[in-house]
């Protein structure tokens, strides 16, 4: 028992790295007009959404907790802070979609609606670092674009699950 | 499900290209500006109409200036009238000169159409100066609003040197007038403003905004929410001059023949009519604030008395939909 | 974690997304556009507001941020130029032009918005 909470540890740090390589990969991405500063395509909720179902919410949750730590130490305390919201919320939904709703919504499905959760997040927490409602402004821009991403996350996501459950069997013991 | 998703990509790029293609056309809008009635004059108007309207409009208001109200245009009706003391007048403007008439009377005759000779010796739109103490007394012994009646579309004038003036209220009956001629036409919403003097049509609920005497153009005071009426303001920084370190400016008082001094900047009026709401705001400009609100209170009309020290007061009516925006003043009643 | 790909709900989920945000475009396109003021929001104060259609010639604003910014208003137009943080985010956002348009320096905490709602006309 104990072996297996290692093993489920050491899953869950390969998985947290493969979120911090992706989401640095999304950071090399120029920033996008017409979009609040911050939103990105969340390429990491692809790891992030495999975690919460296989390790659960509360590891899931430790890794948007460590990539945000990596934002705040590569981007600052702002883009710490919109980062964590952004994960917080879609790593919740993820979590209770796939829990509940499984039969429900497709991969696709699931993953746009955590794309949206997740700059909803992200967009509520520029709301409270600037003080002003006026972000709300980039809703629909940004609805369109998560609904464009989390098409692309969940197509992405079913390409690399048997990949990814494959590198899970080495820790299943 | 490919299918499906083809499809899914197709509508939402159709939508998102029919969004980013009305953004250009969308809701067909017309703007103008253009000078007349000495001053600056901008109209915005939404609806099918509106372009065509939009045209028609600073003739129509030129022509007013030119053919009614204008005291100075030598061939307006105004002008005849005083050249030749009296006579009969278009329907419209014995229209005007009754309405005018009927707000000098409740006033007191703090509004008085018949200050031309007064005015003249300020000469506020010319080279302003404080006109001789005698020359003020003997132009005001030519004053008062009862020296002009009107029977019909006859005006006489009891004092043939008697110079009607309708300045405080050409601009408020120009609106009227604009309000009438847009009336069959198909529009949404319209906003028309003479000088600030301003016109909102339709069901639209705009934002008009009080200008800060002590600010630049285009800062305001205060904002209101209205639609569907006309708003005038008076403010004793439109036209103004300095001598000896005093000021001057040119909403006179009809009892004196001087310039108003009761601590007020400006009085804003929201009524119905344009030419209601231009004339009380000179009228109670000149009666101050508490009488200025009963007038007010009695033609039906809403009210906003702003105080040099920064004090304002507004009537219940208007409370509401009254916001201050700038911290220096604040409402005290 | 067997899943299939796509179902029929999410195909519905989609378009009720684009849809509704397409409708919430469409309707700021649709809506009447009127007098433009420029907001600056320092921090959640207002530092500035700019009549931007009363402008007669450019204006460059510096609101006291840290980073700094420099903002540089034109009739009908307001702008970031330049920010000195790294993201530069707010000043790809470009010219905001019309109402609602919004740039956000989260470094700086500052927002400039245009906002066609705040005055129609001023009666004087």
């Amino acid at each position: 028992m104990k072996q297996r909470g290692t093993y489920r540890l050491a899953l869950a740090a390969v998985l947290c790295a493969q979120a911090l390589a992706l989401s640095f990969l999304e950071g090399l991405l120029p920033p996008i007009p017409w979009l609040p500063p911050g939103a990105k395509p969340g390429l990491s909720n692809i790891i992030i959404m495999f975690a919460a179902d296989s390790l659960g919410l509360p590891m899931a949750l430790t890794i948007v907790l460590i990539k945000s730590g990596f934002a705040f130490l590569t981007r600052g305390a702002s883009a710490a802070l919109m980062s964590l919201a952004g994960g917080v919320l879609s790593a919740i939904a993820m979590r209770l979609l796939l829990r509940y709703a499984r039969q429900t919504f497709g991969l696709i499905g699931i993953s746009v609606i955590c794309a949206l959760c997740h700059n909803f997040g992200q967009l509520l927490a520029a709301t409270v670092l600037t003080g002003t409602k006026q972000v709300l402004y980039y809703a629909p821009m940004l609805a369109l674009f998560g609904a464009l991403t989390g098409v692309a996350t969940g197509v992405i996501l079913r390409a690399v699950l048997p990949a990814l459950e494959k590198q899970k069997r080495y820790f299943d013991r | 499900m490919k299918k499906g998703l083809i499809a899914l990509a197709a509508v939402a790029a159709a939508v998102l290209a029919a969004v980013l293609l009305y953004d250009g056309v969308a809701a067909k809008e017309a703007q103008q500006t253009f000078f007349a009635m000495d001053t600056v004059c901008s109209l915005t108007l939404t609806g099918r109409d509106a372009p065509a309207a939009a045209e028609e409009i600073p003739a129509q208001v030129t022509a007013l200036e030119t053919g009614l109200f204008s005291r100075q245009a030598e061939s307006s009706a105004v002008a005849q009238l005083n050249r030749s003391g009296g006579g009969t007048v278009s329907a419209q403007l014995a229209q005007v000169l009754s309405e005018t008439r009927e707000i000098s009377e409740k006033s007191g005759g703090a509004l008085d159409c018949t200050l031309g000779g007064v005015s003249d010796l300020w000469d506020f739109s010319g080279e302003p100066h404080i006109p001789q103490a005698a020359q003020l007394q003997a132009a005001l012994a030519h004053t008062g609003y009862q020296k002009l009646r009107l029977s019909g579309n006859t005006v006489t004038y009891d004092d043939s040197a008697a110079v009607l003036d309708l300045g405080a209220v050409g601009k408020g009956a120009a609106l009227d007038a604009v309000r009438e001629a847009l009336q069959d036409k198909r529009l949404r919403s319209g906003i028309v403003s003479l000088g600030g003097s301003i016109l909102l049509l339709g069901r639209r609920t705009f934002t008009v905004g009080i200008k800060d005497p002590a600010g630049n153009a285009g800062d305001c005071l205060a904002t209101m929410r209205l639609s569907d009426c006309c708003i005038s303001t008076s403010g004793s920084y439109e036209r103004f001059f300095e001598e000896n370190g005093e000021r001057y400016h040119h909403i006179l008082d009809p009892a004196t023949g001087r310039p108003v001094q009761n601590g007020l900047v400006n009085v804003t009026i929201v009524a119905q009519s344009g030419l209601v709401s231009d004339a009380l705001s000179t009228a109670c400009f000149v009666l101050g604030v508490e009488d200025g609100a009963a007038l007010a209170a009695d033609c039906g009309c809403e009210a906003v008395f702003v105080a040099e020290n920064g004090d304002v007061t507004v009537t219940d009516g208007l409370r509401a939909a009254l916001k201050v925006t700038n911290p220096d003043y604040r409402i005290v009643n | 974690m067997e899943h299939k790909l796509l179902k029929k709900t999410d195909l519905a989920l989609l378009l009720a997304a684009v849809l509704l945000a397409c409708g919430v475009l469409l309707w700021r396109a649709l809506r009447p556009q009127t007098q433009l003021t420029a907001v600056i929001t320092v921090n959640g104060v207002v530092t500035e507001t700019v009549a931007l259609s009363a402008l007669d010639g450019p204006r460059t604003i510096t609101p006291e941020t840290d980073p700094p910014l420099e903002i540089l208003a034109e009739p009908g137009a307001i702008a970031v130029v330049h920010a000195g943080c790294r993201d530069q985010r707010c000043v790809a956002c470009g010219r905001l032009t019309k109402p609602g348009d919004t740039a956000v320096c989260l470094p700086a905490k500052t927002v400039v918005t245009v906002s066609g709602g705040a005055v129609d006309a001023i009666t004087y």
